[in-house]
């Protein structure tokens, strides 16, 4: 089995935030959820300050909290070690979003994309509204990616959960991750932990690396190295 | 973006109401057990109120849920690492062996072995549905609900409420129409020998009081992130806690039941007390079950 997780060059990082709006693009994500994310922080005072962006998404972790407290077993680890959601268990009892140290798992409390069904426009006559948009689009959303429903709901449902899948449509062909790709700065680096000659284990190797919250015990796969 | 805590106060609902049931039940059981014929009402209107009580807790529950139509399949899609899943089925076994028990009394058919025997499984099912309240927040591993504490208080708690709610009913109903001598004979009756719920009542709030009290102490010393969900869940809710919680819920009730005990250590509390205290202990376990499950919630941001 594999162990397939991400390593995080922070020194590379620019803080573009560009890992978040791809992520979105790429999984038809709604406006309120971010499968990926990032944490800010803003220390010291004029002129010593240090500011860091660090980039988050699903830790994919390999004792995943969110797999153990499922009640449907719809939070799922795969065999390439990815945590996956199937839709179609999940019950929405919220809790994996509970057990989930990273706070990386959001609920759809309303159908998403509710932006694209609204007739309101930003200037009554004399703009298009979200519902136009998309009807002229021929797609739920304007920027619906078809790809996305090859292995999880196109659009996630009401009254479900959603999470990072680590691209797991790409992996199977071979491709990387979106958020990977479409880094400018060539930050993100994917593979797999269990082939001792992957560019991950081989930059985990090279640099000190930290996890985030360790202590949880997960055994997060997101590993950052060097500094912002 | 506004945040929602994940679980809104149906939850809070369910593990009150559900907790309020099953320490209805232990406690029908309990004076089963003690006297089946002095106690026949009171034990009977137990076996009544606990599965409608779990059932309404449970009915909160689904309506929680996103999709509660799949409810169900917490049964065929088991997941046996998940405390909920093993929750799903305690409910399910308590609701089924409690309604047969409440028809049991119904029918006033208390004494042959089948009673015996829903009677000895009910009982254990009421055990782990009272446990699983706690032990389903504590798997969860938020630093608030993290370690065994959790699980203990909630399970106290829900017997000190079944107490109450009995007692409750005790002095509201069935008391109506039975003479004041009548019922000093029933509370000499019970020395030695017999019921006394002002003592389980005196004991049970003093040993929620320990366990509060020893879960406050071991979460301030439980590192930075247990000790600041601590902090927070005072700042945030400090005043309802020392108020509702602690005064009204524990310490006036353990000092009033002492008081009557001290007075007259056979007899139980004069139904005002009784009437007063256990409204206290309701409302105080209601608060302390709402106030554990929201600032569990609470989230913090994640340090780098
Ligand atoms: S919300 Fe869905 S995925 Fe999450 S624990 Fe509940 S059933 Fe599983």
């Amino acid at each position: 089995m594999a162990r397939y997780g991400m390593v995080i060059d922070l020194h590379k990082c620019v803080g573009c935030g560009a890992c978040g709006i791809t992520c979105k693009n790429e999984n038809n994500v709604d406006r309120d959820i971010f499968w990926a994310h990032h944490l800010k922080d803003t220390t010291g005072v004029f002129p010593n300050v240090k500011y860091e962006f660090v980039p988050t998404l699903c830790n994919h972790c390999d004792d995943a909290a969110c797999v153990k407290s499922c009640p449907t077993k719809a939070m799922h680890k795969d065999d390439k070690g990815l945590t996956l959601h199937d839709p179609k268990k999940c019950i929405g009892c919220k809790s994996c979003m509970q057990a989930c140290p990273y706070e990386v798992i959001s609920f759809n409390y309303n159908a998403p994309h509710a932006f694209w069904r609204d007739l309101a426009s930003v200037i009554d006559k004399g703009t298009a509204s979200g519902q136009e948009t998309a009807q002229e689009v021929g797609a739920p959303i304007p920027y619906y990616n078809p790809d996305r429903a090859a292995t999880y709901e196109g659009i996630r449902s009401k009254g479900i959960v959603e999470k990072c899948t680590l691209c797991d449509h790409r992996l199977a062909k071979g491709e990387q991750p979106y958020c990977v790709d479409s880094c400018p700065a060539g930050a993100r680096t994917v593979g797999d932990f269990d082939d001792s000659a992957s560019e991950v284990n081989k930059l985990i190797a090279q640099y000190c690396s930290r996890q985030l919250k360790p202590h949880a015990g997960t055994k997060p796969k997101v590993f950052y190295i060097r500094s912002f | 973006m506004e945040w929602h805590a994940p679980w809104d106060i149906r939850v809070t609902l369910d593990l009150f109401l559900g907790g309020l049931g099953i320490g209805l039940f232990l406690l029908s059981v309990l004076l089963t057990a003690y006297g089946k014929n002095r106690y026949r009402k009171l034990a009977a209107i137990g076996a009544y109120l606990a599965p409608v009580l779990v059932g309404v807790g449970v009915l909160f529950l689904l309506s929680e849920l996103g999709r509660p139509e799949r409810f169900l399949s917490t049964l065929y899609n088991f997941n046996i690492q998940s405390v909920t899943s093993w929750g799903g089925i305690f409910q399910v076994a308590f609701m089924v062996l409690s309604l047969i028990y409440a028809w049991l009394y119904f029918k006033n058919n208390t004494s042959g072995s089948f009673f015996r025997v829903v009677w000895g499984f009910g009982t254990i099912f009421a055990i782990f549905v009272g446990v699983y309240h706690g032990l389903l927040l504590a798997s969860l591993g938020r630093p608030l609900w993290i370690g065994g504490m959790v699980t203990a208080l909630f399970f106290v708690s829900s017997l000190l409420g079944g107490t109450a709610l009995i007692l409750l009913i005790k002095e509201l109903g069935m008391s109506w129409g039975v003479s004041q001598k009548m019922a000093k004979e029933v509370a000499s009756a019970s020395d030695g020998k017999g019921f006394n719920f002002t003592v389980l009542f005196c004991i049970l709030t003093t040993l929620q009081l320990i366990l509060v009290l020893s879960w406050q102490v071991s979460l301030s010393r439980g590192g930075l992130e247990t000790a600041a969900t601590a902090n927070n869940m005072m700042d945030q809710f400090g005043g309802l806690w020392i108020g509702f919680v602690l005064l009204a819920g524990l310490i006036i009730p353990i000092l009033g039941s002492l008081y009557s005990l001290i007075k007259d250590r056979t007899s139980e509390m004069s139904k005002g007390m009784a009437v007063v205290l256990s409204s206290l202990v309701i409302v105080g376990g209601f608060t302390f079950k709402y106030i554990v499950i929201a600032a569990g919630q609470i989230k913090f941001p994640i340090p780098f």
